[in-house]
């Protein structure tokens, strides 16, 4: 089986196969025999030569967490990098005013059309009792508000958008 | 986490702590359907909240921490400041007089910037802003008005003169019914970012037997001075130039950081509270106390510290704590749990112990690199950072260190391993054959290796054992047959 792995600008691709003794992984050209020694639900695991690893993993619909050696690694599957490289060549650039952090709208302190100067406090947001100011991206005129005071948002989700 | 952990649990209210957890009616609603005696305040939300704890005793229950009074007049920052000077307990330059804005401005160009608006009601650094010049008063007036209302109930503020090269050193006490008060030493909470702890020890590589002996004092006529009852914590920031120590602020319950306090001084600080507030004497006295070791606690969060450290959110999907001789981990959050933008993104507190401060530190910095948390973002690889600088191993750190030292903090570039993509690869070729293994082990044979683990332990063992994995249908018939 054929696995592709990015993380950050890298790609990765691992070749794995089982077979009765094991299995065999393939990386950039370069066999490993891998030997499982516990498979549950969340944790593995495995030997490669004298060197035991023990891993904690978990997945979620496009990313793959891997604990291993003290170190985190995330990967995103090929599937879910194209998806959001396909997303972010359509975006209007600085236009869009995003959440930098899953909150609460506190309040909205301009009105669609209103002429604001880069740095002026669109709105207010909340989260975890701490209190952020969303700030207009550019100079221009805001030319649509798409949250209301009190609305629940998720981060990067698009508050405000500039003309 | 709490609601697993207890025999029964009782619903208080949506999600939106102001309907739930800072609801005096639903709390003691709920406590009165459960037949309690009384309720614990926990830290955080109504735990210092004076009108709370007189609604408990007026409903017959008894509050375990301070009388309502002692939480008023340490909760009004203006009057306990007031109350300090004339006690004697030293106290930072700053204005509580008015709040008016006008007012607040005029004494702010008097004491001079850098100056710290405060909640007059407030603590755990909520409502807290740093102003450097008077352009900036008057919108951070505004924030952190709005912060004090929402998170206290009370928009008042107090100015304070900004101490920039600060030790943040605080002390435990604990006083009776009886007229009995004494301190438990210190804790030193100088690691902060966005004025909250996020590391803090015990005992302070600051202090000397007779700072401390000094400084325990002025804690404990502190407490005195607002007849105090049961476990409270006196902070005070200390000038490590002159060593002059000030009056902060008094905390009228119980600590998020109580833990190191408990491993080194050998005292249960929550039975102590439940004790006290049952009317029992304290056990001990000043001279009986003693510090052995040192204690550090790292706290967890789910927050992005490359990005101002912005709260995190999302589900845990797998949690592993570290287990170590001279570990605790007290978490609120494991396998499976959701953390929400409702709450604290705290997810836990690791504490480690050692008989010097290096062993802690070496085990502390052992128990980060083992602690998975998967699926959130957290701080483990900051406090990490932390640890291993110079500073803090040399144990010189102020209350700026962060923004001074790890301004613009990123994760170190990793390699990526080629155990960690065979692992990735590997974990989900198991996961593919688990989801398709329980429709095949759907009969009662005891004998099936495919039943009870789902699939066999060692793939490598014999078929007789366990499959060989050539298809769990092949495998199961044989066994059957």
């Amino acid at each position: 089986m054929r696995f592709v792995y990015q993380t950050g600008e890298a790609t990765f691709t691992v070749e794995i196969e089982k077979h009765n003794q094991g299995y065999s992984a393939r990386i950039n050209g370069e066999d490993y025999p891998v030997e499982l020694l516990k498979s549950e639900i969340g944790e593995l695991s495995f030997a490669i030569g004298p060197h035991e690893h023990l891993v904690y993993f978990a997945s979620d619909s496009s990313r793959r967490w891997v604990f291993i050696k003290g170190e985190t690694q995330v990967f995103e599957s090929s599937a879910a990098v194209r998806t959001r490289r396909g997303a972010d060549r359509t975006e209007q650039g600085e236009k869009r005013v995003r959440a930098p952090m899953p909150g609460q709208v506190r309040a909205v302190n301009v009105t669609a059309g209103e002429l604001v100067e880069k740095g002026h406090t669109l709105m207010l947001l909340e989260a975890m009792k701490m209190e952020i100011r969303i700030q207009a991206t550019r100079d221009g005129r805001v030319h649509r508000l798409l949250v209301e005071p009190g609305q629940a948002v998720e981060r990067d989700q698009v508050l405000a958008e500039m003309e | 986490m709490h609601v697993r952990l207890a025999d029964e649990a009782y619903y208080i209210g949506s999600s939106q702590p102001s309907d739930s957890y800072l609801s005096i009616e639903n709390v003691l609603r709920a406590a009165v359907q459960s037949g309690a005696q009384a309720i614990h305040p926990g830290y955080g939300f109504l735990s210092e909240n004076a009108d709370f704890a007189a609604a408990v005793r007026d409903a017959g229950m008894v509050f375990i921490g301070p009388p309502a009074q002692a939480i008023r007049a340490m909760g009004d920052k203006a009057a306990a400041r007031k109350l300090m000077q004339q006690r004697g307990v030293p106290i930072v330059p700053g204005y509580q007089d008015s709040d008016e804005d006008a007012a607040l401005a005029r004494a702010a160009d008097r004491i001079g910037y850098p100056i710290l608006v405060k909640a007059a009601a407030g603590g755990g650094g909520k409502a807290m802003r740093v102003v450097s010049s008077p352009a900036e008063l008057g919108e951070a007036l505004g924030a952190a008005r709005r912060e004090a209302q929402n998170a206290f109930g009370d928009q008042r503020l107090i100015l304070e003169k900004y101490i920039s090269q600060a030790r943040h050193i605080e002390f435990q006490i604990l006083a009776d019914t009886h007229g009995n008060a004494v301190h438990l030493f210190e804790r030193e909470c100088s690691v902060q970012r966005r004025h909250q702890k996020i590391i803090e020890e015990t005992p302070s590589p600051l202090l000397d037997p007779q700072l401390r002996a000094e400084m325990g004092a002025a804690a404990v006529a502190a407490a005195r001075a607002v007849d105090y009852e049961n476990a409270g914590t006196v902070e005070f920031i200390v000038d490590p130039g002159t060593r002059d120590f000030y009056f902060l602020e008094m905390n009228t319950r119980l600590q998020v950081e109580h833990p190191i306090t408990e491993v080194t001084t050998g005292v249960d600080l929550v039975q102590l509270q439940i004790r006290i507030a049952a009317g029992e004497p304290i056990p001990f006295a000043q001279q009986d106390l003693t510090q052995r070791g040192h204690a550090i606690e790292c706290r967890v969060y789910a927050e992005d510290p490359a990005n101002h450290f912005l709260p995190a959110t999302g589900c845990l999907l797998k949690v592993v704590e570290p287990q170590r001789p001279g570990l605790r981990v007290d978490s609120g959050f494991g396998t499976g749990d959701q953390v929400t933008v409702y709450y604290d993104p705290l997810i836990s507190k690791v504490i480690a112990y050692g008989e010097t401060r290096a062993i802690a530190l070496r085990r502390m910095q052992v128990a980060l690199r083992e602690y998975a948390l998967l699926g959130v973002q957290t701080n483990i690889e900051f406090l990490v950072s932390v640890l291993e600088h110079p500073e803090f191993q040399a144990g010189r750190v102020t209350t700026t260190f962060v923004e001074r030292e790890l301004a613009g903090w990123k994760p170190a570039a990793k390699s990526v391993r080629p155990e960690a993509l065979i692992a990735a690869a590997l974990s989900e070729m198991e996961t593919a054959m688990r989801t398709t293994v329980p429709a095949a082990a759907s009969d009662n044979d005891p004998f099936n290796p495919w039943e009870r683990g789902g699939y066999p332990r060692r793939l490598t063992e014999r078929p007789e054992s366990g499959g060989t994995g050539n298809g769990s249908g092949s495998g199961k018939k044989r066994a059957l047959r």
